[in-house]
């Protein structure tokens, strides 16, 4: 039952869900900075 | 008095010649370093070693690291003693100043030895907050240079030894 | 009762450590490899002894044990607690030879280091290192945070797996088997080694204009220390080198994925994705990263350092990343973070004092934990609030619906409580020797959280005793403890038992 698993995720199928995996990870960074320079604006706006 | 009024005026012309040096006072990298929020937007000069890589970008700017430590001169590679972590800063300069220069140091290479001028930009908003040096002029005080290394054989033979002797004992176990 | 520890306990044990030892000789052949390819003999010299002492003590230790299915839960707990401390010993050895180091607890202090994915370092001139020995002190940031147990898991198959799994600080069964979820752990690196590895490295060359080779080579050092969120780097002014926003962007992506948990990354790649956003860690760990970045620019902001948005957000952002996911990668120097007082030292410290997600490649206390113990303190508080016959429930999100034990809050405060009591432990040695408060602390609790991060205080002159203390904090933070006491119990029961 486990082998056949094993084998998918570097397979064509699981390479993409990789690609999805890290897309979204850069999208979770990008969110995040989005939101330290719009906290960054408000601090230096009000210093 | 037209005599007197010529050599005064020559001696101007030389302190004014004389300026840039007494302007772009020369301090280490470490001195830099502790001092980086007071020199900020001055012109210095600071003597180091080139390591790493260069980075020759498409803005015209080649960047790379300036080291000012102990191992410019006393390399560990040629019996220098090891003195703790690095001291460098960035440097950046234009890519025609860069050309000709010898390959930055690495491991079996010290870098050129050079003695750059520049501003020194402390946390620099035009880049987002990165400090680095701005080299405007530069001098190869040292060429970079080739550093040996010996193998040891001893350590070599007394490896081959343990990994032959271990496979010899799997092996055999194996065979058992 | 104590019972002593006999002959077949040792046995055992000695067996499971010969299979670890031998899985690392074999991953040594990669540096050694390296250094034939770079013709650095000095180094190749050294990994080939390296080798040969894994490769002999793994034979011997194989050799000695008849039936490997006795290992029990002690025998496992032991095993992973002495793996994490013999690798790094014959582990530096290499690094030992290559003349860098002052003294030999130096080196072994940076194996530590490494293997712990902590980040501080004793080493002295890495600009001049030879490239097969920095790719090995970045090796073993990869081995550490993928667990040397699972590497060995994923080859050998066992009914020990479970034990030593769970020994390595590793909560999580994402897939049936141990051996499973142990491949699956490695197929994620693998997809983010070569994603990673290729952004970094194109970033290398098309933008800074490395050579293609060095583009490559910087790039494959900062995968291994930022997706292991251990924080070495190959040049000495850390990510700082390559003065580039890019450059940071990508290995921010690393950081963050080596962050969160394997769990998570399980439910990115299969999905359901939207249950990534329920998870009580997720929330936690969302909530305290806004919190510290909120301390830590407004700190920055009131030093006048940063004067524009754009630098105070890329600076702040990267550093704060770096501390929180207990990576350890700085874009400025270690004199100047000592210089960063007030709210931005405590936004830092307390980023890394939490840590990242369980069952990730990060530190500190982690954000479950955290999470539960927030949910915990809210409820005790809704108890005393609400009517006495009220219920309170004891629900939260977690790959599931789960509930809040007794024994489960039990085990979330104690091992809390012990990650503080390492952080103060560190502190209190450090202001013994005369170090400033704010550096003791702060050092204390980036070895202890394996981060890395340092104000100045790791350094070739520091006291003997600290930096013994440094490591036995970055062993036990790593283990998370439990193991760290099974030997301790284990010698104790040798030595006194019946």
């Amino acid at each position: 039952m486990t082998k056949p698993r094993d084998r998918r995720w570097l397979s064509l199928q699981g390479l993409t869900g990789g690609l999805t995996m890290f897309t979204i990870e850069a999208l979770i960074v990008t969110s995040l900075a989005l939101a330290a320079w719009a906290l960054a604006r408000l601090i230096l706006a009000f210093l | 008095m037209m005599r007197a009024l010529l050599r005064s005026l020559m001696a101007s012309g030389f302190l004014l010649l004389a300026a840039p040096a007494l302007a772009a006072g020369e301090i280490s990298v470490e001195e830099l370093m502790e001092q980086a929020a007071d020199l900020a937007g001055e012109e210095v000069t600071v003597e180091g070693e080139l390591v790493g890589d260069y980075g020759f970008r498409d803005d015209g700017w080649m960047w790379t690291q300036l080291n000012g430590d102990v191992y410019v001169r006393e390399p560990i590679r040629e019996g220098g003693s090891p003195h703790g972590a690095n001291t460098g800063i960035g440097i950046r300069m234009p890519s025609e100043l860069a050309e000709g220069l010898d390959p930055p140091g690495r491991y079996r290479s010290r870098g050129p030895v050079i003695l750059a001028t520049g501003t020194w930009k402390y946390h620099d908003p035009e880049r987002q907050g990165e400090s680095f040096l701005g080299v405007e002029s530069l001098v190869v005080v040292e060429p970079g240079r080739q550093l040996s290394e010996e193998a040891d054989w001893r350590v070599i033979v007394s490896g081959a030894l343990l990994i032959s002797g271990a496979a010899a004992t799997w092996f055999a176990r194996r065979r058992e | 009762m104590l019972i002593r520890p006999v002959g077949d306990d040792f046995r055992v044990i000695a067996f499971y450590l010969g299979r670890i030892f031998l899985v690392i000789a074999a991953a040594g052949l990669l540096p050694l490899a390296w250094a034939a390819i770079a013709r650095e003999w000095n180094p190749f010299g050294s990994f080939l002894l390296m080798i040969g002492l894994f490769a002999v003590l793994g034979v011997a230790g194989v050799r000695l044990a008849t039936d490997e299915s006795k290992l029990n839960w002690s025998h496992g707990m032991v095993v992973v607690a002495l793996t994490w401390l013999i690798v790094p010993v014959i582990g530096a050895i290499p690094l030992l030879l290559s003349g860098h180091f002052g003294r030999p607890l130096d080196a072994f202090f940076d194996a530590v280091s490494g293997l712990t994915t902590t980040g501080l370092s004793l080493l002295a001139d890495v600009d001049h290192l030879a490239s097969s020995l920095n790719f090995w002190r970045h090796m073993l940031q990869f081995l550490g945070g993928q667990g040397i147990i699972l590497a060995a898991l994923s080859i050998f198959a066992g009914t020990g797996g479970i034990t030593l799994y769970f020994g390595e600080a590793r909560d999580e069964r994402i897939l049936p088997s141990v051996t499973s979820t142990a491949r699956f752990i490695w197929a994620v690196s693998v997809v983010h080694l070569v994603f990673g590895v290729t952004a970094l490295g194109l970033v290398g060359w098309l933008v800074l204009g490395f050579e293609i080779d060095r583009a490559a080579f910087h790039g494959l050092m900062i995968f291994f220390a930022g997706f292991d969120t251990g924080g070495f780097s190959p040049q000495s002014t850390s990510v700082g080198y390559y003065h580039s926003a890019i450059f940071e962007g990508f290995t921010s992506v690393l950081m963050v994925a080596g962050a969160m948990s394997f769990g998570l990354h399980y439910a990115l790649w299969r999905g359901p994705r939207r249950a990534v956003f329920a998870n009580l860690e997720t929330r936690t760990i969302l909530s305290t990263f806004g919190f510290t970045m909120a301390l830590t620019l407004l700190g920055l902001a009131a030093t006048d350092i940063f004067v524009s948005v754009a630098g105070l957000t890329r600076q702040g952002f990267f550093q704060i990343l770096s501390a929180h996911t207990g990576t350890g990668f700085s874009t400025v120097p270690s004199v100047e973070l000592a210089g960063w007082g007030g709210l931005a030292f405590g936004g830092m410290a307390i980023a890394m004092a939490l840590g990242g997600m369980g069952s990730s490649t990060a530190g500190g206390v982690k954000s479950l934990r955290i999470g539960l113990t927030i949910k915990t303190v809210v409820n005790q508080i809704r108890q005393v609030l609400l009517p006495e016959h009220a219920v309170v429930g004891t629900a939260y999100h977690q790959s599931g619906r789960k509930h809040l034990t007794p024994n489960l809050i039990q085990s979330v405060m104690t091992i809390s409580l012990l990650y503080v009591a390492l952080y103060l432990l560190g502190a209190g040695m450090g202001l013994a020797y005369g170090i400033p408060l704010q550096a003791a602390l702060f050092e204390s609790v980036s070895a202890s959280a394996n981060v890395g991060l340092s104000v100045g205080v790791t350094d070739p002159s520091m006291p003997i005793p600290l930096e013994l203390v440094y490591m036995l904090q970055m062993w036990a933070g790593r283990l998370e403890f439990v193991a760290v006491f099974s030997l301790l119990g284990f010698l104790y029961a040798w030595a006194r038992g019946k």
